[in-house]
């Protein structure tokens, strides 16, 4: 084999050190077939929210492995909450999206939910319209992506998605969605000992 | 300049969008039923055209002019037509039923809960307002 075809040869390629950009059409028309195919075998909104979510654990899991070894030099295992948040909106976000999270916000103690991501203008509600009343689209995948992410960190939560809706402004197009991440009790415990 | 309206019909000549500049002609009243037959005339019309063509592979009416206004088709390598009905004097009518063509292709066919050939969502916002900034400009 010469030397130029070597040089060109996927295989050869150091593997961390690629862009992880792809084409975002692409990408959309292979995302809208998935949530084309979730949709059709399940018959009410909480259902498919299930769906889509259950599939995103799926890439969370492989994910955090994935990116704790792409992303660090040396990795290691996050132990308190809040490093494993900031791990989240800075190197899975990157990951996904090639950015980093908008905002990670804290909810005050009365709150059922603990933190939540801000996120506006998210690829999986760029192209579809709401289908269902609470205007919620395709926001469980991403959800799922983090609930399996902290999951397989050992950090057990319910992520749930919902719209933000700023008073100043009602149109339906500037909506933000917010993650919120409610973990087990025995997360925050440990928390604390920490 | 000025663009009446716009029509999008399925390959089985079905209605799937209509669009009124109201600015445009503010008397027109958009009314479901006309808009339905309208297309569905000019869809056979379109496939008669291209039966009694003398030549073979004929490409079907792709465009038509009146006194008053002249209307463009777009017939695209799936079937879909698209075609604008705009003033005379409107200088490029093709290159903007291939934007609209663009469009459609972007925010219509990626969004997971359209069926094909099926009519266009209403509230599809995104895909209406930049068709209008696009047809009003």
């Amino acid at each position: 084999m010469d030397l130029k075809q070597t040089k060109h040869n996927i295989v050869d390629r150091p593997f961390s050190k690629e862009s992880h950009q792809i084409n975002l059409s692409t990408f959309t028309f292979l995302f809208s077939q998935f949530v084309q195919y979730s949709h059709e075998r399940v018959d009410n909104p909480e259902a498919f929210a299930e769906r889509l979510s259950r599939s995103g654990q799926a890439i969370g899991v492989r994910l955090y492995e994935y990116t704790c070894f792409r992303a660090e030099k040396t990795p290691k295992r996050e132990c308190k909450v809040q490093d494993i948040l900031l791990f989240i909106k800075k190197e899975i976000w990157k990951m996904i999206f090639g950015r980093p999270a908008e905002g990670l916000v804290k909810l005050p103690d009365d709150q059922p939910q603990h933190y939540y991501f801000l996120e506006a203008n998210q690829f999986e509600n760029q192209f579809t319209t709401a289908l269902y009343a609470n205007g919620l689209k395709c926001a469980p995948f991403v959800s799922g992506i983090i609930k399996g992410v902290l999951d397989s960190a050992n950090f057990p939560a319910v992520v749930m998605a919902a719209t933000i809706t700023h008073n100043d402004q009602d149109s339906s197009m500037d909506k933000k969605v917010g993650y919120f991440i409610k973990f087990d009790p025995s997360v925050l415990q440990r928390d604390e000992k920490i | 300049m000025v663009v009446y309206s716009l029509y999008i019909i399925n390959k089985s000549g079905g209605v799937i969008y209509t669009y009124f500049n109201q600015k445009a002609s503010p008397q027109t009243k958009s009314n479901a039923n006309a808009n339905l037959s309208i297309g569905s005339v000019f869809h056979s019309l379109f496939t008669m055209a291209t039966t009694i063509s003398p030549v073979q592979n004929s490409s079907g009416i792709q465009v038509l002019e009146a006194n008053n206004f002249t209307l463009h088709c777009l017939l695209t390598v799936t079937g879909t037509k698209f075609f604008v009905i705009t003033d005379p004097s409107h200088p490029d009518p093709q290159a903007l039923l291939q934007q609209i063509y663009e469009l459609y292709c972007d925010d219509i066919l990626k969004n997971p809960f359209y069926d094909l050939e099926q009519p266009i969502y209403r509230h599809d916002k995104t895909f209406v307002l930049k068709l209008q900034e696009m047809i009003e400009k």
